[in-house]
This record gives structure tokens, sequence and C-alpha cells, in this order.
């Protein structure tokens, strides 16, 4: 296998496996930075110490397939962008929660997913930073109230809110199209 | 809300993994990059140099530590023996000095007991029974006018029958010894040069002497 062997030489330091792997990943590697961070000096200091951590990490880096390095690799990127939120002491404050539905499908269909990146990028950064953890990396209210260190209830609220704005969003996005 | 959360997921990911970020020159952050590795491995050299440093320094005061112990130990330890073979010398001394002194004794005292074993009469000299022996066992004796001799053994210390050597002591020897070494004496006659009438009147009074006395044993030669 390639990127176990691309892996090993890096974890050994080999500067050209690194740029290989570097050239690979970096810009789906920016592209979750930047979902989290909204200048792109930020989410590319968050790149660079990111791929710094797994390299001296990938020694000790056990996979079977690509996408389990894939989403260690994105793990990382993940926790150096909410430890650079937490820096920025971010508020998080618990609204009440509506039931709020997700966009219309047809104005689903009009959307690109670039689009719908962009969208996401804009969403203020304490909503920004729940919706992508819940709904695009996957993780449970109760984990991201864990990593944030705020209640579940917050997340759920945030959540809520961050969806709400999202649909606003594109219905205005649709509409000017 | 899965579904459209699914989709959003999928659209979102898909687009992260197949297009390039926008305004962000890759090469560039791969020099930047480059440079932060650089920084970082210079600096993991300098922290591993500096670790060794620190393990050289402490391995270093460590055995410099062991080793000032270990010579201040021994130093105590040399002073110790010093001071105890010192003392045992002296004591050694002492000892050779006191054997000295005994061994000084013993030549005193060997010396003393040749000049009383040259002296000691393990054949008591001749006894003129007749203005010898007083007591009245023996006052029997002395009216028998015997110009012979009589040979006398008594197993008493040498020492104390040297003290009493002189004939004429012989019996107060004799009396003082047995109430210490509580042994019979024996008497020998020898009367080569009686008659034997005589003779015979000695043997008998001695017989007599012994009998009522039981002190001691007269053989006829």
């Amino acid at each position: 296998m390639l990127l176990k062997k691309l892996l090993k030489q890096a974890a050994k330091g080999n500067r050209l496996a690194q740029k290989s792997l570097f050239d690979q990943y970096a810009h789906g590697m920016m592209h979750v930075c930047l979902r989290y961070m909204r200048r792109i000096e930020v989410a590319e200091d968050c790149l660079m110490t990111g791929f710094m951590k797994a390299f001296s990490n990938l020694g000790s880096l056990q996979i079977k397939k690509e996408s389990d390095f894939k989403r260690w690799l994105v793990t990382i990127m993940i926790n150096e962008c909410l430890m650079q939120l937490r820096k920025k002491e971010i508020e998080y404050t618990s609204i009440e929660q509506a039931a709020t539905p997700f966009v219309k499908n047809e104005i689903e269909d009009g959307l690109a997913a670039k689009d719908i990146h962009k969208q996401i990028s804009l969403l203020p950064e304490g909503y920004r930073t729940i919706f992508n953890l819940y709904v695009i990396d996957g993780y449970s209210h109760q984990e991201i109230a864990h990593k944030l260190g705020i209640n579940i209830g917050t997340s759920k609220s945030q959540l809520a809110r961050a969806r709400k704005i999202l649909q606003e969003k594109f219905i205005d996005y649709a509409e000017q199209r | 809300m899965q579904n459209k959360d699914k989709w959003l997921k999928k659209q979102v990911l898909e687009y992260e993994m197949q297009s390039s970020v926008e305004g962000w020159n890759k090469s560039e952050a791969w020099n930047r990059m480059e440079m932060y590795l650089e920084s970082s491995r210079n600096l993991e050299r300098a922290h591993r140099l500096r670790r060794r440093l620190r393990l050289a320094v402490a391995v270093i005061v460590g055995l410099m530590m062991i080793g000032g112990g270990l010579f201040v130990y021994m130093r105590g330890t040399i002073s110790q023996l010093n001071q105890q073979l010192y003392t045992q010398n002296k004591g050694l001394e002492s000892l050779h000095q006191d054997l000295a002194k005994s061994d000084q004794k013993m030549k005193e005292m060997s010396a003393q007991m040749q000049a009383m074993e040259s002296q000691l009469p393990r054949v008591v000299e001749r006894v003129k029974w007749k203005t010898k022996i007083k007591t009245d066992t023996i006052v029997k004796l002395k009216r028998v006018t015997l110009v012979d001799t009589i040979r006398v053994e008594v197993p008493v210390s040498e020492a104390y029958w040297a003290q009493h050597e002189k004939a004429d002591e012989t019996h107060e020897a004799i009396s003082e010894a047995e109430t210490k070494v509580k042994e019979r004496y024996t008497f020998e006659l020898n009367s080569n040069r009686q008659s034997d009438k005589k003779k015979k009147i000695i043997i008998e009074k001695l017989l007599s002497a012994q009998k009522s006395t039981g002190r001691f044993t007269v053989l006829n030669k």
C-alpha cells in the first residue's frame, strides 16, 4: 500500500514523503479549517500546526485504509481549530430552542456545494462551530459539550439557531439567483 | 432532519475533498511549512542536546557524589581501621609486656623450682632418730638408739617440702602436710647396718607406731 509506505517514510522525517502527503491532503484540510476559521491566515496556521502534529505522531499511527488516515487528519485539524477558537473565548449562549425545519428541497436543488460551504463559513463563530461539529463532522451533542465546555442544551440550541440562519441565508441566496 | 443533514454533510465533504481553496497557494504554504518543520527539527535537536547535556551533567554530578561518598567512606573506614590497629597494637604491646613479665616470672619460678628441685629431699636426708623426732608417735622410736637411717618419702608439695627440707623438721612437716594432702606417708627403714635383733626391735616399734597412728607404712628391706 503506497500510503502506508508514504506514512512510514514521513514518520522517519523524509521531507519528500511529507511534501507528498501535504500535497495530497492540504486542500481538503484547508477546507476543513476554513469551515471553522473564517480568516484564511488563521485557517492556514491551524493547518500548519495540524500537519506538524500529524507528522510528529505518524510513528504511533495504525491505519487499515486511507479513509482512516483522512479521518485522523480531519480530527487533528478540528482539534487545532477548536483550540484556536478556545483562545478567542467565544461565548456560547443558550437560546430558546425552536424546531427549525431545514431548507426546502427546491432550494437545496438549486444550491451548489461551494455555495453551501460558503454560507456555512459565513455563520457566526459559535453557531458555525457547533453546526460544523454536529452536522458535518458527526459529533454528538454530548461530545460537542465536552469539547467546548458547554451544556448539551446550549449545543442543541446553538445548532437550532445555526440551522435557522442557514435556512434564511439559503432562501435569500436562492431568491437572488 | 437527518436526511437533510446527511445530504448537507455529503455535499460539503465532497466539495472539500475535490476542490481546491481559492486564493490560497499550496506551494507557498508548503514552503512555510518546510520552514516550520526545519525549525521544529532544529528545536528538537537542541532539546535533545540539552537533554543529553543535562543527563551528562547529572551523571557526572552523580558519579562525583558517589566518588566523594566512597572517598569519605573509605577515609573513615581506613581511619577507623587505623585506630583499631593502633588500639590492637597497644593491646599487643601491653600483652607482650605482660607476657614478658610472666615469662620473667616463669623463669624466676623455674629457676626457683630448679633450685628447689636440686635441694628437694625426695630421698630425705639421713635422719638420726635420736635427736630429730619428737612427737608421741615417734617418741617410741626415739628411745631406740638408732644410728641408722630411715628414708622418708612424703608426697607433699615440693614447695612446701622445700620449706621443711631440714630433717629435724620432718615430723612437723608431715603433720602439717597431712592435713593438706591427706595421704599416708611412707617411712622406709633402711637399716642394713643394724643387727637383726635391733632391726627387729625397730620394725616392731615402727609397726606398733603404724598400728596406733595409722599414719605411715613401714617397709622392711
